[in-house]
Formats: C-alpha cells, structure tokens, sequence
C-alpha cells in the first residue's frame, strides 16, 4: 500500500534532479526548465501532505506555489530573451560581461 | 481495484518522472529537455490524480504543459542553437552539483523515511468547495497579492522582451 512516504521519497528525488540541473547546466533556459522542476517536485509534495494529513491547506499551498512558478517562468525566459539580444548567447559560463 | 490502479499509476508515473526528469537536466538537446518537462508535468499531474487531487491536476496540466512549455519552446527558438552536440550540456561542476544534489536527496527522503508518518489517506477527500471557500476567506490576501504578482510578471515580461524603442 502507499503511503505518504512513498510520496515525499519521490518527490525528494525529484527536488534533487532538479537541483543538480539548476547547479550543472550551462544553458540559461535548461536552467529554468530546471527550476520548474524544483517547484514541481515541491507542489507535489505538499498535494500528498494534504491528501494523507486531510488538510485542504497543502492543496492551496501547491496552487500558489504553481502560480508564482508560472510567473517566474515568464519573467525568466523575457530575461533570456533579452540577455540573448544583447549578447547573442545564452551559455552561463560565457556571460561573463560584468566580472571585473 | 481503484487502490491497485493507484498503486500501478504511482510506480508507473512515478518512472517516467523521473526518467524524464533525468533527461530534463541531462540532455544536450535543449528541445527534448523542454519536452521531459512537459512529460514529467503530466506524470505528476497523474500522480496528483491518484491523490485525489483533480482540479491541481487540471491546473498543472493548464499552466505547465499549456504556458510554462509553450514559453520555453518559444525561448529556444528564439535564442537559436538549441542543438550544438559539441558543446557539453553541464559546466564543470558537475561532481560537486551530483555529490550536492544527492545528498541533499538523501537527506529529504532519509527524514520522510524515518519520521513516523500517515500511513492511509484521510478518508476525506479535499473538495474542491473547501478549496474555493479557503482561497475566498482564510487565504483572500495571498490570493489577492499573487494576482497583483501576476499582473506585474506579465507586464515585466513584455517590457523586458521588448526591449528599447527603436
């Protein structure tokens, strides 16, 4: 039978896959996707918290956490954008224009 | 039956999730990384399912799958390039990122593991009336400052992609 446990092992995973891209990948925007997949790990989690705990507070906490990713999504991706125009690239290890 | 199909779904979606996961942060090819996430969206979107949780699934579906994908894919086509075999998809600190990311990893499921947890379901699903009542009375300001956060993320995104007028 699962059990929340079950849940939140997944979901660690997850957060860790996540992390590791957040640190490892050069390109801005798998950076991103990266970040997404934190916060995707993280709305799970709090989705099997409410569900095993019968708390309907986890649930609102996972709309939230959805809604302020899609926000940081949209506001990233213009930053790329924007960055690519200035500088024709969008590999982190080469933007290196404001290091002294 | 449900309970098995739940129990099936959670290990199957549970796989795929993770695979995709793998090649979201591995793949060299910035299109199938875009891809793995709008995979790994719909797994956990599944996934919720299984927790009775259908309106988050819904959502997750919408937002992910429908915005957060469409607008990576639009980024890689326009930033161009997205497929250069020569050049490795991760820096050099690859070790270090694994050793972190794992440990990290191990310490969040060492704690779900050990700490003494619900082992069932409440028997009360959350309805989605609950979910409504709490976003319109206890939850009313976060609600009303992540709409603001929106609107400004939305206006920030278009001044920033546009760039200067010329």
């Amino acid at each position: 039978m699962l059990s929340l446990t079950h849940y939140l092992v997944l979901s660690a995973v997850l957060f860790g896959l996540g992390v590791f891209g957040v640190v490892t990948r050069r390109n801005a925007i798998a950076l991103l996707l990266s970040i997404e997949l934190i916060m995707l790990a993280v709305a799970l989690n709090f989705t099997a918290a409410s569900h095993f705990l019968g708390n309907a507070d986890g649930q609102i906490f996972a709309i939230f956490v959805i809604t302020i990713a899609a926000a940081e999504a949209a506001v990233g991706l213009a930053l790329v954008i924007s960055v690519y125009r200035n500088q024709q690239d969008v590999d982190l290890d080469r933007l290196t224009v404001l290091k002294g | 039956m449900v309970k098995l199909m739940v129990v099936v779904g959670f290990y199957l979606l549970g796989f795929v999730a993770v695979a995709s996961g793998l090649v979201l942060v591995l793949s060299r090819n910035l299109l199938h990384a875009v891809l793995a996430l709008a995979v790994v969206s719909l797994a956990v979107a599944g996934l919720m399912l299984g927790l009775a949780a259908e309106f988050l699934a819904l959502v997750l579906v919408l937002v992910y799958v429908g915005a957060v994908v469409v607008l990576g894919v639009f980024a890689v086509m326009l930033t161009g390039h997205f497929d250069q075999p020569t050049l490795p998809a991760s820096n050099e600190l690859k070790a270090l990122g694994g050793v972190t990311a794992l440990a990290l990893t191990l310490l969040l499921a060492g704690v779900a593991l050990l700490q003494p947890l619900a082992q069932q379901p409440s028997a009360e699903p959350v309805s989605l009336k609950t979910l409504g009542r709490l976003l319109l009375t206890e939850y009313v300001l976060p609600f009303e400052l992540v709409s603001v956060l929106l609107l400004a993320a939305l206006v920030g995104a278009i001044v920033i992609a546009r760039g200067k007028e010329d």
